[in-house]
């Protein structure tokens, strides 16, 4: 359908009448519907003819334009206020988090990018946050200097490198120092397998109840075996 | 002429009312502490203007053929408008018979899956196959199409009742239609669902006009940034859908059942006959309870949705050096470990959902025990 197909069907007020004969097929809504529309002495055909120029008139957009009904998403969403009052992103804030409390996870979801967008703001903010984050730090076992350890872990490696994530910003316990690290810690495969376990038994949550079909599965990293 | 003219508005979204109106959740929900669905009387309004009679004012207006539609009106028909097509939504994912190709891109990542979903004698049969990278497929059979789980209850327009105040899915995502738009050359509507308070993701949604299945979903996050995007690039429908099972040897198929999910009115489900020993004193709201279950990892998973995000909570013991603290997120999912302690035993809380990390770490650090 062409753009100037669908400004002929706004202009005959259609859109409105489609959407509700196409979308809303509850019968019982359906059946009510035709009843009032057959009462209504065409007024509310009128107000529903009218419908059309509500989403122009939300968009800013003059009532009689003819401009195209297919906004780029971005553009759209672009027009909105931000959705929170918060622009600097929680997720710098998240690995600084990450970073400063003691013993951090090397959560393996799958994505080497990930984890550059913690890299950057890692360097700076370590000490503050170290500080300022009293509640999540562990104090006993916090001695290590944070982030310049873990780059090259003695743990022994999962066989994938595109599994396995190698942030220097995430520390296994087992990376602290020996005393520290008791032989009971979790070594990072078991860490890998827990989360994997976790993100698959979320994910059926979310199947079940956010209303999109098996789509969250997809988010469950692909672990090879 | 005025007087009918609003009197006919009201009755038909007193009629849309009728139209979301839910069997009645409640009985499934009485070991939830923290919310409760209930099938009361849809309020007349999106949150924000639910306190005046919005269609009931404006009475001197200039004729009733020029009067225009107040913002509160446009708002009010926004919202049962795409209340109806979300409630058509979510009955289609489950009741069509559909296979497609479908994206899913996060953080500058793609992954392409084959979905499958067909109903056989009133039981579903969904695919998901991985289609780069490992092969892998997620096969769930057995759920059977009138089990409804709470959140899509949630979805559907049915209220939630959170202590004094009643809540629908309006009253915490705010509604609008931003247009049309072809996706895998069938045309949709694209929905703009955007939350109102920052501890949850929106959503953009195309919606397939003829179908209602959701072509394609993403998830909005603060300053507007797309954290993921599913996207339909190639639909099947009706009786072009096999579901055929492929075998390869070297596949990993998991099997995964939701069927202990519903929350039927008449039947209740099994998790929530299980008792919930943990909650998050502290959650967003609108998020409600909806079940509890033991974790394959050891320990309790404790699930709570406000119908259109999900989050887990994982209880699990720990000694001291198993305990671990962080954070990471992949796409739109948040992972926050964190610690608790319950008299001598330690716990790590893990939470894993698809809202903000800072919210979900909030959540995680407030849960406790429900049992002392």
């Amino acid at each position: 359908m062409t753009d100037k197909s669908i400004d002929q069907h706004r202009q005959q007020g259609q859109q409105l009448a489609e959407s509700l004969s196409a979308l809303v097929d509850d019968q019982a809504s359906d059946m009510e519907l035709r009843r009032l529309l057959k009462q209504s002495d065409a007024k509310l055909e009128e107000q529903w003819s009218r419908y059309h120029m509500i989403g122009a008139a939300m968009r800013g957009e003059s009532v009689t334009a003819s401009s195209s009904l297919l906004p780029g998403i971005q553009e759209a969403l672009a027009d909105e206020a931000p959705h929170s009052a918060k622009p600097a992103g929680f997720w710098a804030g998240a690995g600084r988090f990450a970073i400063a409390a003691s013993v951090a996870c090397v959560v393996v979801l799958g994505v080497q990018q990930n984890w550059q967008q913690f890299a950057e703001p890692a360097g700076e903010a370590v000490v503050a946050e170290a500080d300022a984050s009293p509640v999540i730090s562990q104090p006993t076992l916090v001695e290590q200097p944070v982030l310049a350890a873990g780059v090259n872990s003695p743990l022994p490696r999962s066989q994938n490198p595109a599994i396995v994530n190698r942030s220097p910003n995430f520390l296994m316990p087992s990376q602290l120092s020996g005393q520290q690290a008791a032989q009971k810690a979790l070594t990072e495969e078991e860490l890998q397998r827990r989360l994997n376990i976790l993100m698959m038994e979320h994910a059926n949550n979310a199947a079940a109840n956010s209303g999109r079909g098996v789509l969250p599965y997809a988010r469950v990293p692909k672990i090879e075996q | 002429m005025q007087a009918s003219y609003l009197a006919v508005a009201l009755s038909l979204f007193s009629v849309m009312a009728i139209a979301q109106t839910e069997p009645n959740p409640e009985q499934s929900l009485n070991n939830s502490a923290a919310a409760r669905v209930s099938d009361m009387p849809p309020s007349a309004a999106p949150a924000e203007s639910s306190s005046e009679a919005p269609l009931v004012q404006d009475q001197s207006a200039q004729g009733s053929r020029a009067r225009p539609l107040t913002e509160q009106e446009r708002q009010v028909i926004i919202h049962k408008e795409v209340q109806l097509i979300l409630n058509k939504m979510s009955r289609a994912v489950r009741e069509l018979d559909y296979q497609g190709l479908v994206t899913f891109e996060f953080d500058n990542h793609v992954d392409s899956m084959r979905i499958s979903h067909k109903v056989i004698d009133g039981v579903e049969h969904e695919s998901l196959v991985q289609l780069n990278g490992a092969r892998r497929e997620v096969r769930s059979v057995g759920r059977g199409a009138n089990c409804t789980a709470i959140g899509e209850h949630l979805l559907r327009g049915a209220s939630m009742r959170l202590g004094e105040r009643i809540l629908r899915l309006w009253d915490l995502y705010q509604y609008s239609i931003l247009g049309r738009q072809r996706i895998a050359d069938r045309d949709a509507l694209l929905l703009g669902v955007k939350p109102r308070d920052e501890h949850r993701y929106g959503y953009v949604i195309a919606v397939d006009r003829e179908t209602a299945l959701p072509l394609m979903l993403e998830l909005v996050g603060g300053a507007n940034k797309v954290r993921e995007r599913f996207q339909f690039v190639d639909l099947k429908l009706g009786a072009d859908v096999e579901f055929a099972p492929e075998q390869a040897a070297d596949k990993l198929v998991e099997q995964v059942d939701r069927s202990h999910l519903c929350s039927d009115r008449e039947q209740l489900p099994e998790v929530h006959k299980t008792r919930q020993t943990w909650e998050a004193a502290w959650l967003p709201e609108g998020f409600v309870f909806s079940g509890q279950q033991a974790s394959k990892a050891g320990g309790d998973q404790i699930m709570y949705t406000d119908g259109l995000n999900a989050l887990s909570i994982f209880v699990q013991p720990a000694s001291e050096e198993q305990v671990i603290i962080g954070t990471t997120h992949r796409g739109a999912t948040s992972v926050v470990m964190s610690k608790m302690s319950l008299g001598q035993q330690l716990y790590t809380v893990t939470a894993v959902g698809e809202i903000p990390g800072g919210s979900l770490r909030q959540i995680a650090e407030s849960v406790r025990s429900k049992t002392r």
